[in-house]
């Protein structure tokens, strides 16, 4: 099993309304290989079910299991070492670095696990998501679509054990949006990654192997 | 070595930024770095060459001529291997033809000078000088007696009564004490010469040297130290004579200039602390700018730690670079220097940047950006990646920590400001004075702020649009106002004070208000001359005024325990005891009048009474003291103090306090006593002469020179305008360290309103996008950041008034005055710069279409 996780609950103390419980008691399993998304409502609680995977926040009760290590045993500085190796995040809004090109932007992760063999390994994703001919562009000079797949690309570089990606064609038009999600998919399964994809899209959501459907902060 | 490419990388990308941190903080050390310069540059040229100033490893004073005695307890402790020489110095008058004026005469025996030597014109030597009446002084002396071609170079000198001839003409004087702030040129003549001119008559102000000069190596200040304890046993009661080494000298130059780069050195605090602001709303800006680059690279694995370093390595190398910046500029200011304090610092002075500046300079650079960005900098804490996950909930914790975090990161950069304010200030008192002042504006100025916005509530419910969204903008975003507001106001608190200050203490000492300055100063007059003066000055078409009496004394104990003497029994005055160390004066001059000058007020007590002190009575008399000198000899109303005049001991109570305008030229005193104590002792007079013709005025000097030789005659108008001119060159540099202080502060002003415009940038597309006009979102945006200057820079002038007036009644005896020019124009350009780069910030965003505007990157 790659992901468990186990009964975990997350509430928010707001000053004026008081406690607003987002998750309650969720548990899922997700095995090596596999790709399951995450679709409800908005303020159903999927980015923060995200976020907790993602190690970018702590549950107040339960346990998020990764490749075998509780996340919650970790501080901040493990957390963020062990996210770097085992994660890669691709965002709605891309979130590259603007004054990177697309190939330093890819190459970023590798850089900061000071791994070997950068370049070749930057060439291979640029190859992959085909932008070796974009490469020297700043994400200012790229569309959205590009953009995206820059991000997939970074997010894959550092062979992940899982894949997480939040509304990844939500700002994409339709047609570029296909492209990206048909990338994400051939690249997560040519890689065998597991995937945890939170979409409201229902035809994203259904390319994934099982579909999780939050409602009031439970899994129905 | 990747992080260090990629916050090179990012700086260049942002270069901008980067240059306009530089550029502020630069501007802000530079001052710093030129004045640390030239004082370094003054200590070393100092210690190399004090010996070549003194003339001599050490040197006796005295008042009257050293006794065999005394001259033989001194060799007797100095040693053998070393050799002497003599000086006697006075000043009187020399006449020339129809030309007389002041000189200083430096009547030298053989040997002197012991260390450096004349340079001089002709083939003159100081033997010359011993075996006939000769003389050597510098061609403008010969100039201002007349003497101004060949023809005239044989006009004898007349000095008291005896005729010299010029020797020579020196270009370099072997004595290189302060010259420009002297009464009078010096003109050097044997010793033996001095026979026959009259001139050391009683109570003649002449000093008696005798220099020395060692072959081998000794510990001259241990020397010096020795000779003192053994003066004091040898000659119980009163020390008579002063014994300087070369230290001495060092001193006495460091505090000449001392209190002026003292207060230079505050000044350029100021502009540090501003272009401080500025840096931290700079990196403030920055910081906001890369938010959301540091969360990203939180999310693909970088840890906190690699982003401080990050953030750090930038800001030590926009600091570094800042300190090479500045000392370059420094560079520049540190020429202007010797120009200013010319005739108070030793000529050739080689001002070099030692590496102890180069030092400060790079750790100022260095540490000061980290400091002053510190309370921006703990905010990187507060960065999540999670921000990046659109419609997260913001997760509040930690707040408490958070806050006392914040709170703490002003701590380095307030330990620092005390420190270097200390430092600069040179004393614990002033410095603590100065920041406890800067600590106080800061809570006055928050509290007006606080009100002020508050205040905003009513005038947002106007119906005018315009008003009712920037009153409300005030009112709801009141802590962001408020930190706007706090910051300005301080720039403009400090801008402003500088210049209050500095006005009211440059028109005083140029322009004393309210008294008549003398054309001359009388001094020595006789007390048999004084009759005759007095009906010889009836005949001339001037007014003789304050014509005082002077007697020299000295004090001997104060509340009974010794002036002088180890004093640290219980009741002792630590300020009089210190007064034991070298350097101390041993005479000091006293005298009576009937009513006080008008350039004299009564500051603490009452008048001195005018029923005469009987010498039968058992009441001490009554003194008065003036201000300073009470201070820093520490006395008070009420002490008793004992003095001896002419040998007879007598005691005296003080009465009054007395604060004395030393400006008016008028002859004053540190010590007047009552009526009935010094009538019959031996004295000289001091007078004072006014309303002579500018056309009279060497006519006169010449005809009192030539009816009473031994009369000086100072020329108070040629004095004053000797000043005026080392004052004038003061100002300048005051002015000058103002102007950098106030630029500094311009920049911060500039940086705070453009930061606090940028956060306006979503209410500004928001309104654009809803169809407000151009024209309504300029409006809004004027009359807010107009309103937050004008109202800071309002608050801040006002408190900068209480201040000045504060500091110049601390610092400068109530020497104040008001500039209205100034406040005016510092308010409205104040206003102004808010209004406009608000105005140039906000149109960045004007002038972008609505699509990029709610577009995403």
């Amino acid at each position: 099993m790659i992901l468990e996780i186990k009964a975990i609950c997350k509430s928010f103390h707001q000053p004026r309304s008081g406690t607003l419980s987002v998750l309650k008691h969720v548990s899922f399993n997700l095995g090596a290989g596999e790709t399951t998304a995450v679709t409800g409502q908005s303020g159903s609680g999927k980015t923060t079910l995200l976020s907790l995977i993602a190690g970018l926040d702590s549950p107040d009760d339960g346990q998020v299991i990764l490749d075998g290590k509780d996340l919650g045993t970790m501080n901040e500085s493990q957390l963020s070492r062990y996210r770097a190796m085992k994660i890669g995040i691709v965002f709605q809004q891309f979130h590259l670095m603007p004054h990177l090109s697309a190939r330093e932007n890819i190459s970023l992760p590798l850089e900061i696990l000071k791994q070997q063999r950068i370049r070749e390994q930057t060439d291979a994703m640029l190859e992959k998501v085909a932008l070796s001919d974009r490469q020297h562009h700043l994400p200012g000079q790229l569309s959205g679509g590009e953009c995206q797949r820059v991000a997939i690309a970074r997010a894959l570089v550092i062979k992940p054990a899982l894949l997480l990606a939040d509304e990844p064609t939500g700002n994409l038009d339709m047609e570029t949006g296909e492209k990206v999600s048909r990338l994400l998919f051939d690249l997560v399964d040519e890689e065998k990654k597991s995937l945890v994809l939170v979409t409201h899209n229902p035809v994203l959501a259904s390319q994934c192997q099982t579909i999780k459907i939050l409602d009031r902060g439970r899994l129905v | 070595m990747f992080w260090i490419r990629m916050a090179i990388r990012d700086l260049i990308t942002n270069r901008g930024f980067a240059l306009f941190f530089i550029l502020n903080l630069s501007l802000g050390l530079a001052g710093f770095i030129a004045i640390h310069s030239f004082g370094s540059s003054l200590n070393h040229h100092l210690d190399e060459n004090l010996k070549d100033i003194l003339t001599a490893d050490l040197v006796l004073i005295a008042n009257s001529p050293l006794t065999p005695a005394e001259l033989s307890l001194a060799d007797q402790v100095l040693g053998p291997d070393k050799s002497h020489a003599r000086l006697i110095n006075f000043f009187t008058m020399v006449r020339a033809g129809d030309n007389a004026r002041l000189i200083r005469v430096m009547a030298i025996d053989e040997h002197y000078p012991l260390y450096g030597a004349f340079a001089l014109e002709g083939r003159g030597e100081n033997k010359d000088l011993q075996e006939r009446p000769g003389v050597f002084m510098t061609r403008d002396t010969a100039y201002a007696l007349g003497i101004r071609n060949k023809a005239d170079i044989n006009t004898p000198l007349v000095l008291g009564n005896k005729p010299f001839f010029i020797q020579d003409f020196f270009t370099i004087d072997p004595d290189k004490s302060l010259t420009a702030v002297e009464l009078a040129p010096k003109v050097y003549m044997g010793l033996d010469q001095l026979e026959g001119t009259g001139l050391i008559q009683f109570g003649s102000r002449i000093k008696y040297y005798q220099f020395y000069r060692f072959s081998r190596d000794v510990d001259i200040p241990g020397l010096a130290e020795k000779l003192r304890q053994k003066f004091a046993e040898t000659f119980p009661g009163q020390p008579r004579i002063n014994i300087y080494d070369a230290r001495d000298v060092n001193q006495r130059l460091g505090r000449v200039t001392g209190y002026f780069t003292g207060y230079m050195g505050l000044v350029s605090v100021v502009a540090l602390f501003l272009a401080g602001i500025a840096t931290a709303y700079l990196f403030r800006g920055y910081l906001n700018l890369k938010q959301r680059e540091m969360a990203i690279l939180l999310s693909i694995g970088a840890g906190h730690r690699e982003i401080y370093l990050y953030i750090s390595f930038q800001l030590v190398l926009l600091g570094t670079l800042a300190a090479v910046l500045a000392i370059v500029i420094s560079l520049f200011l540190v020429q202007a220097f010797p120009i200013i304090f010319q005739g108070l610092i030793p000529r050739h002075i080689r001002l070099v940047t030692d590496p102890s500046t180069l030092m400060l300079s790079m750790g100022m650079g260095m540490l000061g950006s980290l400091i002053f960005c510190l309370p921006v900098f703990v905010r990187i804490f507060g960065i999540k990646p999670l921000m990046l996950l659109r419609g997260t909930q913001q997760v509040k914790r930690g707040t408490f920590t958070r806050g006392l975090g914040q709170a703490a990161s002003f701590l380095p950069g307030m330990a620092a400001f005390f420190l270097v304010s200390v430092g600069v200030a040179g004393s614990i008192r002033n410095g603590s004075v100065f920041v406890a002042g800067f600590v106080l504006a800061l809570v006055f100025l928050s509290g007006m702020g606080w009100l002020i916005f508050s205040g905003c509530r009513p005038l947002s419910t106007t119906r005018n649009l315009v008003g009712k969204i920037a009153f409300r903008n005030l009112f709801r975003n009141k802590w962001s106002s408020l930190s706007c507001f706090v910051t300005i106001s301080m720039g403009v608190f400090l801008i402003s004070l500088i210049p209050q200050v500095q006005k009211g203490l440059q028109n005083e000492i140029m322009r004393p208000e309210g008294l008549k300055i003398p054309v001359f100063f009388l001094v020595d007059i006789q007390e048999e001359q004084r009759l005759p003066f007095v009906e010889f000055m009836e005949h001339q078409a001037a007014d003789l005024v304050n014509i005082s009496p002077m007697v020299r004394g000295r004090i001997l104990t104060v509340n009974h325990q010794p002036f002088y003497g180890d004093n640290t029994g219980p009741g002792a005055r630590s300020s009089v005891s210190g007064r034991r160390g070298r350097g101390r004066r041993l005479e000091f001059n006293f005298s009576y009048r009937e009513r006080l000058d008008v350039s004299e007020t009564i500051f603490q007590g009452s008048p001195l009474s005018k029923a005469p002190w009987n010498f039968e009575s058992a009441h001490p008399f009554e003194v008065s003291v003036e201000k300073s000198f009470a201070e820093q000899y520490g006395l008070g109303v009420g002490d008793v103090v004992g003095f001896e005049i002419q040998g007879i001991p007598l005691t005296g109570r003080i009465k009054n306090l007395r604060k004395v305008r030393w400006n008016s030229f008028q002859p004053n005193f540190f010590l007047l006593f009552q009526d009935g104590v010094l009538n019959d002792a031996p004295k000289t007079f001091l007078a004072a002469i006014s309303h002579v013709a500018r056309e009279d005025r060497q006519a006169l000097k010449n005809k009192i020179v030539s009816a009473f030789p031994n009369v000086s005659v100072i020329d108070v108008t040629q004095m004053a305008g000797t000043l005026l001119g080392i004052m004038d060159k003061l100002s300048l540099s005051i002015r000058f360290m103002a102007w950098l202080a106030i630029a500094a502060g311009m920049v911060s002003i500039f940086s705070i309103a453009r930061h606090e415009s940028w956060k306006n940038e979503n209410q500004v597309n928001l309104l654009k996008v809803l169809g407000a006009d151009f024209k309504a979102i300029q409006a809004i945006t004027l009359l807010e950041f107009g309103f937050i200057g004008l109202t800071a820079a309002l608050f801040a002038i006002l408190l900068s008034f209480g201040f000045s007036r504060v500091i110049s009644w601390y610092f400068f005896d109530s020497l104040w005055q008001f500039d209205l020019k100034f406040s005016l124009a510092i308010l409205l350009l104040t206003t102004g710069i808010c209004m406009g780069t608000a105005l140039t910030a906000s149109r960045r965003v004007m002038n972008t279409k609505p699509a990029r505007l709610l577009g995403n990157t």
